[in-house]
């Protein structure tokens, strides 16, 4: 099994664990961050391609099953966003750290605001509950998360020798 | 030399997009059937399912929870400085001298009990559960159980805890069960103002208040009303403490009203609730209620 395929199985697995056993134990202002639609988009801007996508898919059915909102919701989105991630990444895909962070800031506003809108529409709740009390906050809470999840999955991820706009490849260690 | 951000297009040339189209059409697909499905659908079922296939993992949040209560009190213990601890020492005293006197009338409450039968007056008959685990996600507000179908728990039962109403049993597996609580949006109960009788619908949002809707126009409500469950609807039993009113928004007589509610019963991993099987008081209003607007 290749290198990443392994890192993003164990990656995805423990995302859901934490999900469930962590996440409701960091909460803040009765938000807590959704560790499944932070890895799916970062999974989606460091390794655009099928794998991605079978990630978002996985992983939003799983982020449907353990709550009760519409089955398929999450998977919809997350693969949305793997989509525009790939987009995304092929413009801005060497500009740097921070320029990437921003772009997975985005990517997860557009993913949390989108499911909010889902829930109104499905839900007879106010723009204000579902967007400035839940949505903003926990998107906030998510990029939080992305910041340190980001950078240990580009460690782990990404060989030095595919790298794109890169004139140094990093040496191999053995 | 700081490492560079690189992006791994190496799986490009497989071309996601069709892949990417399938799930696409697959995911929406689901979308659609759930929302057409009843709450006894396929998809609903799964949901219930894969719920109750994580239920060691929340099992092991509810520890976590547990184990991070515990950190904050030995925390705050020690870090506390000679003021804290010369008050924590009179306190003591002082307790000291209550649980004295209260195992007095412990004793004595025990005699009046005997002779009253109070729990044969509210006939609450139900199964005790422990909460579980925390809601796993901020957009749900369900709690997991430690009982299900095999302890005679089912869909649709009131849950309450000693500070009033929870919320309502959604899903049922053999050893477990999730409890819709009434904070939750999706959540509506039929209510009654304590001290008048006025009757309205409780609806929880993502705030974690509670509005309380269609009560009448001329039906007075004021901050410190106590809410109550109105037993219409045969839901929920009448008379269950739900909350307390702690805010209205335009006056009484205004068509646009908005009445906040605090909830009263705030649950935690580890405490101890009832599933409501039956009450004594099986929920029909008295024709002495106000009617109601729904």
């Amino acid at each position: 099994m290749e290198h990443n395929t392994k890192v993003l199985i164990i990656g995805s697995i423990v995302a859901v664990l934490l999900q469930i056993i962590l996440a409701p134990n960091i909460m803040l202002f009765s938000v807590m961050p959704n560790l499944l639609v932070v890895y799916s988009v970062v999974v989606s801007m460091l390794l655009p391609g099928r794998s991605s996508v079978v990630v978002a898919f996985v992983l939003g059915i799983l982020a449907d099953c353990l709550g009760f909102g519409p089955f398929g919701a999450f998977a919809l989105l997350l693969l949305i966003v793997s989509f525009v991630a790939r987009k995304l990444m092929e413009v801005y895909g060497g500009a740097g750290l921070g320029i990437s962070l921003l772009v997975m800031a985005v990517l997860i506003l557009i993913v949390e605001f989108s499911y909010a809108g889902i829930m109104m529409a499905m839900n007879d709740v106010s723009p204000l509950n579902a967007f400035v009390y839940l949505a903003l906050p926990e998107s906030i809470y998510d990029c939080g998360c992305g910041i340190i999840i980001f950078p240990l999955m580009h460690y782990l991820l990404v060989p030095a020798r595919s790298s794109i706009g890169v004139s140094t490849p990093r040496p191999h260690l053995h | 030399m700081p490492r560079p951000l690189t992006v791994d297009n190496s799986s490009s040339s497989q071309n996601p997009n069709i892949l990417l189209v399938i799930l696409l059409v697959i995911s929406l697909v689901l979308v659609i059937a759930y929302g057409r499905e009843g709450d006894n659908g396929v998809l609903h079922s799964i949901q219930t399912g894969v719920s109750t296939a994580f239920l060691p993992a929340k099992a092991v949040s509810g520890g976590v929870s547990s184990a991070e209560n515990s950190a904050q009190d030995q925390l705050s213990d020690a870090t506390a400085n000679d003021s804290t601890l010369s008050g924590l020492r009179d306190q003591n005293e002082q307790l000291r001298n209550e649980i004295s006197q209260l195992e007095q009338y412990r004793q004595e409450a025990q005699q009046l009990q005997g002779m009253l039968n109070i729990q044969d007056s509210y006939q609450l008959n139900g199964v005790t559960a422990h909460v579980l685990s925390r809601p796993s996600e901020s957009w749900d507000q369900q709690i997991t159980l430690d009982r299900g179908s095999d302890d005679g728990i089912r869909s649709g039962l009131p849950v309450v805890s000693s500070g009033g109403l929870v919320g309502q049993v959604t899903s049922v597996g053999p050893n477990s069960c999730e409890v819709r609580l009434v904070t939750d949006p999706d959540s509506g109960v039929s209510a009654m103002i304590q001290s008048n009788h006025g009757t309205g619908i409780l609806r929880g949002s993502y705030d974690g208040l509670l509005y309380l809707e269609g009560v009448d126009d001329s039906t007075e409500v004021n901050e410190g009303d106590v809410i109550v469950t109105s037993g219409m609807g045969g839901v929920f039993p009448r008379g269950i403490m739900i909350g307390t009113v702690t805010r209205i928004e335009n006056s009484q007589g205004a068509s646009s009203r908005r009445i906040v509610v605090t909830p009263n019963a705030q649950v935690d991993v580890s405490d101890v609730v009832m599933a409501v099987n039956s009450m004594g008081n099986d929920g029909d209003a008295s024709a002495s209620d106000s009617s109601q607007s729904q």
